[in-house]
Formats: structure tokens, sequence, C-alpha cells
């Protein structure tokens, strides 16, 4: 924990958003809350969840060091940040970059983190976001401070929430698409963000965007929510819109989304996604997290139904102005160049040059432009890069930077007049590695370095083959060197092995009573048009093993190819059977005592164990919105207090009352499907159903402490004195607390129906 | 505000040694399994991929401890996570001090042995905090006494040297020159 924790509110204040402020005002209370045991674990470490501070491996304060599974006596004791999640024990940060888009102050802001509170370096992730390891999480509201000074946010970067919303990082200079979706991907992104309706969601929901059909880049077709633009024709007059797809997603079980609509038109995008989040908030599942992304509700529903139920939605709904406001600020938003662009690049003798020229430039559709591709390998970069980057950015462009999905970061809008100082500029800061988009520039998710649920080694299986291919990569046929490899450490699909054409994951195996870190290899899948098909399990081989079945597929693809045939094309015209054949051999291994070199892992000298492996969080905690309404209550009613106790009787007040309507919203999302925030109607809902029913009443108090809510909502231009903003918090407790009985005799109450029913039958 | 809590050391490696960043892995991973250090240790992070990057990094709870090769230089960083509530001075002779277990530990035979030699001419600190510590001069001389007292404490009088990285944007980087050296 840093020392200067406490002086980073204040510093940071002036740059950062009201919202953003109050929401990591929030945050901190939270923790202090949680410190001294006055929240649950599961809501805390949800709530944590949504702001991106997400659990590490070895959290649980247990580590098989390679002898035996030893504890991690941290000095914090038994306080816990979730359910089995040691207090002290580092975990990750992840920050969301909506569409990848970062600008030089932000690249440096980010190098300042990774230095200050991680270990020195900054992750790109497999959806664009920025990932810090090894991080305090008495440190995180001073890191999302200084992020969010400069426009970053971390919320909602895990938990059930909206994650980062993706999209082709060539967006506005591909000579392929249809238009540049950055300001949909933007207005989408912001529109979400802590938008009521994404609030009671089962599991996470990932949105994407692509320009294009045809091409990889926004990969729709394995997200939740995916948008593709087009342009129809209304009146004569190009009317922008989006293919819209629903119910996509990798995992343990993949699906390719579904069509939503063939055409919604670019105004209809926000709300049609927000009807879209009510359905899933309504009906998708919440008990069962292995059932709960959009994926199974669109397969248990149909995709007619599916689609019904969202029309349905969207025509009761109230409008909002962020659904339209973004469309006239479009073209405003369009990137410019900073220097004039020029014909050609200046040749140089330099054969180092040349090959970084052939695969890390891409030929921008505006004339005398190319974007200049920064490979990382597995995503990795330092502070000193950043800062460099920053630099680059800055004196070559207008700060036109983007993260990818291939863990690489590009620069757009680099004139070809420049791309000669560029490299050379790049290369001092060590960030001109050849090879990008190639079989080399090899992705993979964090695996067993820091994923609790990752069974192999995949970083330590992407380094080696990366390495191994580098080695080789000017002798590779260009076949072989347009070939994708990504690897993750377990079946869920972080690294998307389901969509390259070598995809391999994690699995473990027992031999002679060891266990051995394997792969289970996939093949076959369809990294272009937007990840249009998934690979196929051709067997499980031993981690160490794995380079060799590289070695074999890509020769004998090579060997046996017919002319222009891609490699998916390959494996299904050979057959799985005898692809098969040219590995199996691979999966025996010598015994233990022969060679213990298979018994551990890439990386990772102990001897392999599944003991390591925890519980996930990637599900997030399933907290009801109603257990979630009311934590915020007492929340706020701790707030309040805090203000009472510094003289701000008006604030205390204010904020007591605040506490009374969030508890109502959590109440009334028992029995209403979409609470709105219009107080007025939050009132009449609630003295319907539950005061004039006596649903609210206390068997004791009766209707007194509703009735508390029900004055103070009609009584709010009162001028509070230190007297009656203390009545106001000491009756907002009770009307808290009231809403908690409620809910309990109505939970009872269903219990106990249930019970006669199932009797009766 | 307080003063600077958290103060890094980072002790070059001889230009003439060879370093084993896969057999420091290794190392590292015995000395969790040995409890090797008067501290919590837990994990490893292999960045061996990424060129002039962190290295090989052994997490522990107080601090980070790794062969680290940024700029290009190797050397031993002792990265403090945790608060050090004492003067800077106290902290300068405890990083220096802890620095120089982690070293003489992997010059050991069962660690590195004689491939990993230090350079005893000069050392870096960097302050971790740029909040309590910026990167300009007036921090650099308001701290220079502290550090110099450290350094005494931990190798005696000498004519020390300091430079500070000139990048505001940096840490608070200060290279110090130790001309009679020092024993490992």
């Amino acid at each position: 924990m840093k020392a200067s924790n406490p002086y980073w509110r204040e510093k940071a204040l002036e740059q950062m958003s009201p919202r953003l402020t109050e929401e990591l005002d929030k945050f901190e209370t939270e923790i202090e809350l949680k410190k001294h045991g006055k929240l649950d674990d599961r809501v805390f470490a949800e709530t944590r969840l949504r702001r991106g501070a997400y659990g590490q491996r070895y959290d649980n304060g247990r580590r098989h060091d390679g002898l035996k599974t030893r504890q991690l006596n941290y000095p914090c004791g038994p306080l816990t940040k979730g359910p089995e999640t040691v207090w002290d024990a580092p975990g990750m940060l992840r920050i969301k970059i909506p569409y990848g888009g970062l600008d030089a102050r932000q690249l440096e802001v980010l190098g300042e983190m990774a230095e200050e509170y991680s270990d020195g370096i900054a992750h790109v992730t497999t959806r664009q976001c920025i990932q810090l390891h090894f991080i305090s999480l008495d440190d995180t509201p001073s890191i999302m401070r200084r992020l969010a000074a400069v426009g970053i946010t971390t919320q909602e970067a895990c938990g059930n929430s909206v994650r980062n919303v993706t999209a082709c990082p060539y967006s506005g200079i591909c000579s392929e698409e249809t238009f540049d979706i950055t300001p949909y991907a933007h207005a989408l992104a912001y529109h979400l963000l802590g938008h009521p309706d994404c609030q009671n969601f089962g599991r996470k929901f990932k949105p994407a965007f692509s320009g294009c059909r045809d091409q990889p880049c926004g990969l729709v077709k394995m997200h939740d929510i995916g948008f593709i633009a087009a342009v129809r024709t209304v009146d004569g007059r190009p009317q922008r819109g989006f293919e819209m797809y629903v119910g996509g997603g990798l995992g343990a079980v993949p699906r390719q989304a579904k069509l939503l609509s063939e055409f919604v038109p670019a105004g209809e995008i926000l709300p049609l996604t927000q009807a879209v989040a009510r359905v899933f908030g309504r009906l998708g599942e919440k008990k069962n997290r292995g059932k709960a992304r959009i994926k199974f509700l669109v397969d248990r529903l149909g995709i007619e139904e599916f689609r019904r139920l969202v029309k349905e939605e969207r025509a009761v709904m109230e409008p909002e102005a962020s659904w339209t406001d973004f469309l006239s600020q479009v073209e405003a938003q369009s990137e410019q160049p900073l220097r004039p662009g020029h014909a050609e690049i200046a040749i140089a003798d330099d054969p180092a040059f040349a090959a970084w020229q052939k695969s890390n430039l891409y030929q921008q559709k505006q004339d005398g432009y190319v974007a200049v591709i920064i490979s990382l390998p597995l995503g990795d970069i330092t502070a000193d890069q950043l800062r460099s980057l920053a630099d680059i950015a800055r004196k070559y462009t207008r700060e036109t930077v983007r993260s990818t999905v291939e863990q690489n970061i590009i620069l757009r809008w680099v004139s070809k007049a420049d791309v000669a100082a560029v490299y050379q500029e790049l290369k001092a800061a060590e960030l001109v590695i050849p090879g990008a988009g190639t079989i080399v520039d090899v992705t993979s998710c964090p695996g067993t370095d820091t994923c609790k649920l990752g069974i192999s080694s995949s970083r330590g299986l992407a380094a080696q083959l990366r390495q191994r291919l580098a080695e080789r990569s000017a002798q590779l046929d260009r076949s072989i060197e347009n070939l994708v490899i990504k690897v993750s450490g377990c079946f869920n699909s972080c690294g998307g092995h389901h969509v390259a054409d070598l995809g391999f994951y994690g699995v473990s195996r027992t031999i002679n009573k060891h266990s051995v870190p394997h792969f289970q290899v996939i093949l076959g899948g369809q990294w272009t048009q937007n990840a249009g098909a998934y690979g196929l399990p051709m067997g499980a081989i031993p981690s160490k093993r794995i380079p060799e079945v590289v070695d074999r597929l890509t020769s004998a693809y090579l060997a046996e190819q017919q002319p222009g045939e891609s490699f998916q094309d390959y494996v299904q015209r050979v057959g799985k059977a005898a692809i098969k054949s040219k590995i199996q051999d691979l999966s025996s291994l010598p015994t233990y005592e022969e060679n213990r070199f298979y018994y551990s892992d890439w990386g990772d000298p102990r001897e392999f164990t599944k003991e390591d492996i925890g519980i996930g969080e990637c599900a997030g905690e399933v907290v009801s919105a109603f257990t979630f309404d009311l934590t915020s209550a007492e929340r706020m009613l701790f707030e309040a207090q805090l203000k009472l106790e510094r003289n701000e009787f008006q604030p205390a007040a204010d904020q007591a009352f605040e506490a009374m309507v969030t508890a109502t919203k959590g109440l009334l999302r028992l029995k209403v499907p979409n609470v709105g925030r219009d107080l007025p109607a939050l009132v009449r809902q609630f003295r319907e159903i539950y005061f004039d029913t006596e649903l609210f009443f206390d068997p004791f108090a009766k209707g007194k402490f509703g009735q508390y809510f029900l004055d103070a909502a009609a009584d709010r231009d009162r001028r509070d004195t230190n007297e009656t903003a203390h009545r106001q918090i000491e009756e907002a407790s009770l009307f808290v607390e009231a809403c908690h009985s409620c809910e309990s005799r109505m939970s009872e109450q269903q219990a106990e129906q249930k019970t006669a029913g199932t009797s009766a039958s | 505000m307080p003063g600077p809590q958290h103060l890094n050391v980072k002790l070059f490696v001889a230009p003439a040694a060879t370093i084993d960043l896969e057999q420091t892995i290794n190392v590292f991973h015995s000395w969790i399994q040995e409890r090797r250090l008067d501290d919590l240790l837990i994990d490893v992070a292999d960045y061996r991929h990424v060129p002039s990057g962190p290295g090989v990094i052994l997490i522990g709870h107080n601090a980070q401890y790794s062969l680290d090769l940024a700029d290009g230089e190797p050397g031993v960083l002792y990265n403090r996570k945790t608060v050090v509530e004492a003067p800077l001075a106290e902290q300068t002779e405890q990083a220096i001090r802890t620095n120089l277990t982690v070293c003489r530990l992997l010059a050991g035979k069962d660690a590195l042995g004689d491939n990993f030699q230090l350079a005893t001419d000069r050392l870096q600190f960097i302050v971790n905090d740029r909040l309590l510590a910026p990167n300009d001069p007036a921090t650099f001389e308001r701290l220079k006494p502290a550090f110099t007292e450290g350094l005494v404490r931990a190798f005696g009088e000498q004519a020390y040297e300091f430079t500070r990285s000139s990048d505001p944007r940096k840490r608070l980087t200060v290279t110090v020159v130790l001309p009679s050296g020092f024993t490992p």
C-alpha cells in the first residue's frame, strides 16, 4: 500500500468528472465498510469486480511450491476481499479501453501505474483492455483516480456487467470498411456504463463492433452482442446502420452469434441494446453461472422469440437523450493526420527494417499514410516503452493510438515520409519486433501465470512458440507465415483458441500417478469473417510437445495443401482422423523417473499440479439487484453519518434520503421488471405495491417506517438543521431495515407457498 | 504529506557477468520452497520476453526482487511495495542491505554461482512514488543528504557522486557512483 494514497483524491479531483469522483468515493467507503466487517464477502467481491479489481492466482492464501501446498500467511489475518480471497493477496486491475483508443497522456499514466503499483508491466489483453498485475487492493482507489483524471475508467471491467466495448482497430483507416464505427462504439460504451438497465445480469456481457463483414478485426460473431456496419438507401439517400448480432461467445460451450436484425439505424443501436440488456437482465439465468451468458438465453428462447421480446421491451422504453445526441458529433470525431502524407516510403538498405516494414505496416485508405503495428510479445509493454510511444505519438500523429485484440498497439496516421524516422525511434525503445499478424505473433491469455482458473501455462507455451517461430521466420513459407496461433490456459477461451488456425487450451492428464500439463489441440478455426467458424478438438498433447505439434502440422500443410487452400479447408479435406494420426504419437511420454522435463510446465520448474486452481471470478458473484441496492443504501447511510459528523447537515440529510430512494428501488425490483429513476414514479409505485397493500407493514410498527419515506419524499424542499438531519438519518436507517424485513417476509411466504404446493401435488 | 516511503535500489551486474535468466527462475522458485528471505515470498513472474523489461521477478509481500533488465543494464532490483515507516536514511540503508542479502544468495553455489558478479562502483535509487517525491531538482536536493547518510551507514564515508535522471516523467531516479566501491 502506498503512503501517498490519502493525497491522490485531492490531487486528481480537478481532472475527474463528478460522476467518477462520486463513484470512487463510494468504492473507498465500501473498502472501509468491508474492513470493519460491515459488508458481506460476496457483495464486496462483486462490487470490487465491477470496479475492475479482480482476483489473482494464490489469493486464497495457498500455493503449491513444487513440494507441497503451503499457506501464505499474509499479515492481514482473516480479513478477506471476497469468498476465499485474502485481503493482502496481490490482485489484478483490469482497465477498460473502449475500442482500444488511447492518447499520449493516457499511455504515460498507464506506465506510471505499472511502475508505481504493479510489476513494471502493462499488459494488453485479448479484448483491448490493459491489465496490471500484483496490485494491492488498498491502492486501487488511487490508481482509479489517477486513471480517471486522464479519462480512463475501470468501472465494469469485470463482474456481471457490460465489459469493454471492442472494435476493429483499423476503423476509419480501413479500405474495406463500410464506414468508421468508432463514434458508435464510443457512444455505446459510455451510454451503457453504469446504466441502471445493465446492473442485473447473471453474467458478463461483451459487445463488439466491426466496420465490415469479411475481416476478422471486430470478431463480432463471438460476442454477446455485435454490430457490423451497413448502409441502406432510404428515399434515395444513404442511411447508416448496423447488422446486429446477439448470443455469440467462446468459453467451454462456444456459440456463433445469431442475427437479431439485418439493419438497425445508427440512432437506434443504443436503445435496442438497452432493450436486449433488459431482456437478458430479466430472463437470463442467475443461479447456474455455467448457463448464465446470453447465448444460453437465446438458445433457450430461440432467436425469433428473443427478437419478439426485445421489440416488445423497446416499445415501452422511455426515451433518453443520449440515444441520439452523439449522432451530431460523428463527423467531428473523425481523426486527422498531424503531418502531410507522402507517396512513398523511403527505401532503406537495412534487412531488419525491410522485415519489419513487410509485416508491421498497414496501408491506410487515406493516400500517403500507414498505420504502424507495434508488436508486443505476449501483450507486455514497459513503462519506459509507454513513455517513448507517447513521445512518438505526439511527434508524428495526433496521438492516434489503438490497442488490438492481438495484444499489440497500433499507431495510426503515420505519414509515409516519417516511417523511417518512426522506425528508428521505435527501435530505440525496443519496439520494432517484426512479424505482426503472422504465425510468430502468438496471442495468449494470462493462464497459470496469474489466473486462478489456469490449468497449463499458456504464456509459457506462447513465449516458447514465439521464440522458435521467430528464429525460423525468414525461412517460413508465406502460407505458413499467415497462420494464426492462439493459446488459452483453460477451456474458457480467453486466448481465443476457437478462432485460430492452430488453437491450444490447457488441460491436465494423469500419467503413472503424476499430473502432466497438456494442451488440447483445436484446429481449423476461422479468424476471418468476424470469427466466422470455430475449430474442433484433435486431442490433448503434453505441453512440452506442443512445439512439435506445430512443426508437424505446418509441415504437413505445406506439403499437402492444394493451390490456394486455406488451413481451415485443408483440415476439413484431409479429415480429423488423418490429422490426428500425424500427432498421436506425441501423446506418449517417458516415465517420470526417466525424464522429469515433461512433468513440469513451460517457464515453471515446479512439478506440475492442479492444486493451485482456484475459484474463478470471471462469472462474478451472483448478487441479487435487491442486495446490491440495499448494500448501496447502507453505504449511503454511513456516508450521511460522516457528513453529519462534519456538520454538513443538508448534504447529510440529502444523502440519507438518497439511501431511502435506493432501498425503495431495490424493493421495487422484486415486483417491477424495469425500475426507473423518476422520484414521483418511484414513490407512486412504492405506495401502490407495498404501502397501500400493507405488504411493507411490519407486524408491530405497521406502516410507520414506510410513512417515513413517503413523508420525506413529500418534503424535499426542507432546509435541514443538525436536528432534522439527525432525524432523517435515523428514519432512513429504520426504513432500510424495514426494506430488509419486508424482503425476508416475502421470501419466507414464497418458500411456504412452494412447500405447500409441493405437498399438495 | 509524509516523506517518501517506497525506496527502490538497483545493484548493477558486472559487465563481464553472464546471467542465465532461466536458471534465475529456478533459483527464485527454490527460495520460495526454502523460505530463504525474510519476507512472505509468493510467486515468480517471468518477463524474459520483454526487451529491457523487468526480467525475472520474485514476488514478495513487502517487496519484489528481480533480475531487472531496464535500460539495457542488468541488475538486481529491490522494489519496495509496503510502507517503511522510517526516516529516508534508514530506508536507504535497509534497502541496500536487503538487496545485498539477495545478491549474496544469488552468488551462492546453489544459485547462480560465479556467473553472478556485481558492479561495485555504482548503484541506483528509485523513489517509487511520484506524489511524495517528484523527479525535480528541488526534491533531489532535499533527499540527497538522507541518501548520503544511508550510503555512509551501508558502505562508509566516500565522496559519493549523484546524478539525477532528467526526464520529469520518470520517477525520481538517482545513479550513485562510489569512488571506493563496495564489498558485496
